[in-house]
């Protein structure tokens, strides 16, 4: 960890009211995006982010400043986003999922990201959270296999399938096809 | 496609279809610090303390304190905004309003939401929608607590104030940008409900069906505070539902005056 996120790290577990605006300036803006699309729910990312920083603020004394602060926060996040999606039960069929999409999105970009993002429910989480992370926040391999506790081979090659189904839904989808596999 | 311009259209698509997400950032934060900072509460007590709910009463009630504090009670009705007067009552957290929907009585819960920038508060059916405090030049806005099915038109509510426009520059702008959107006027007229001001009420095709989105806006002229602008996004089935519910809200705006 850099020197001045070590420094951060160390006035937050202070209760340093500054550090903690700091870091949450850093950390909000991808973590409410990540959020969105893994719950697929604005109000719930929402409540999934104010939860994670309320538990990174009291939690934060058990935080290795040794260790990297990022995988320990989005391991955080991605708990409080699967416990509310429990406690919620969305369980969302896949033909049920609704496309995130801007109401400024002209129509070229809407047809393209509509089947990106049918193409991204297809997909297990245990791939679809890896890309995630990988193209929505530049994870790094190790950074993804830190956050998820997974083995870097394990990331690789959840990746590389990832992507691969992920391209061939698309196709489908492209030509008019069956979206399923 | 490449992987390479893969990689690049996957990072462009999810940021870009995330970037809605921002407005809540401003928000979370204010009330994060609320809830972790609160003065001469330590870390353990505002642990054991916090809660949503708890949290959510707090903040209407310091809202309301608030409101009360800045407009005064000696406030006097203006006839060119005759809906000033109400600011005289006192402003709850919550309350709960009659409206008609479809024909029938219906009895809803509101809760009181204030712009920071623009000086109003609100009262917003919570059950069904939710405060979007907007960004810099983005106006407020009001949405559907759950995102709608896809295959029904946008559904919301933008409040905006415009300092240096006359109601009448903001009715001929709307026009303009009605026309250029493709809308047809349907009704342009004078109004003293919801609010005193101008009603102009817009279809996307003569020919309706119940999928057809409609545009409504209303224009109320606040003297020097310039005009704030209420556009209402539905459709035609929806008329009597997210149309009437919004008029409702409408109802339940109030000016702060300083």
């Amino acid at each position: 960890m850099k020197k001045l996120e070590q420094d951060i790290i160390r006035k937050l577990k202070d209760g340093d009211r500054e550090a903690f605006s700091l870091v949450y300036d850093q950390y909000a803006d991808y973590a409410l995006r990540v959020a969105y699309m893994i719950t697929r729910n604005k109000e719930m990312a929402a409540d999934a982010v104010q939860e994670t920083f309320i538990r990174v603020f009291y939690n934060i004394g058990a935080f290795n400043s040794d260790k990297p602060f990022k995988p320990w926060f989005y391991r955080i996040l991605l708990n409080e986003c699967n416990r509310l999606l429990s406690k919620e039960k969305k369980v969302i069929p896949f033909d049920e999922v609704k496309p995130i999409i801007s109401a400024e999105n002209n129509e070229t970009d809407f047809f393209e990201y509509d089947h990106l993002h049918e193409a991204l429910q297809q997909l297990d989480d245990i791939n679809r959270i890896p890309i995630i992370l990988k193209y929505l926040h530049d994870f790094s391999e190790k950074e993804i296999s830190e956050t998820l506790e997974l083995n870097i081979n394990t990331v690789k090659s959840r990746l590389f399938k990832g992507r691969a189904k992920l391209k061939l839904a698309l196709s489908f989808l492209r030509k008019g096809g069956n979206q399923h596999e | 496609m490449n992987e390479k311009e893969f990689d690049q259209y996957m990072k462009d698509q999810l940021r870009e279809h995330t970037d809605e997400m921002a407005v809540e950032k401003k928000r979370i934060k204010n009330e994060l610090e609320q809830i972790l900072f609160k003065q001469g509460v330590s870390r353990m007590e505002t642990k054991q303390k916090k809660g949503k709910k708890t949290w959510k009463k707090t903040v209407a009630l310091l809202t309301s304190v608030a409101a009360i504090l800045i407009i005064g009670l000696a406030l006097q009705t203006n006839a060119g905004y005759a809906f000033v007067d109400k600011i005289k009552a006192f402003f709850e957290p919550e309350k709960e309003i009659t409206q008609s929907l479809e024909g029938q009585e219906e009895k809803t819960q509101v809760e009181l939401n204030e712009s920071k920038k623009a000086e109003y508060v609100i009262y917003v059916d919570t059950e069904r929608y939710r405060f979007i405090e907007g960004q810099l030049e983005e106006p407020d806005k009001i949405v559907t607590k759950e995102p709608l099915e896809e295959r029904y038109p946008e559904v919301s509510m933008e409040i905006k104030q415009e300092l240096s426009l006359t109601k009448e520059e903001a009715i001929s702008q709307i026009i303009n940008e009605l026309g250029a959107n493709g809308f047809e006027v349907v009704i342009n007229e004078k109004v003293t409900s919801p609010q005193i001001g101008q009603m102009i009420y817009a279809v996307a095709d003569l020919n309706r069906k119940w999928d057809t989105p409609v545009q409504k806006y209303y224009v109320i002229d606040v003297g020097e505070k310039g005009v704030f602008i209420f556009k209402e996004k539905f459709f035609v089935e929806a008329e009597e539902g997210h149309g009437a519910r919004f008029d409702a809200m409408i109802k339940e705006f109030y000016l702060k005056e300083e």
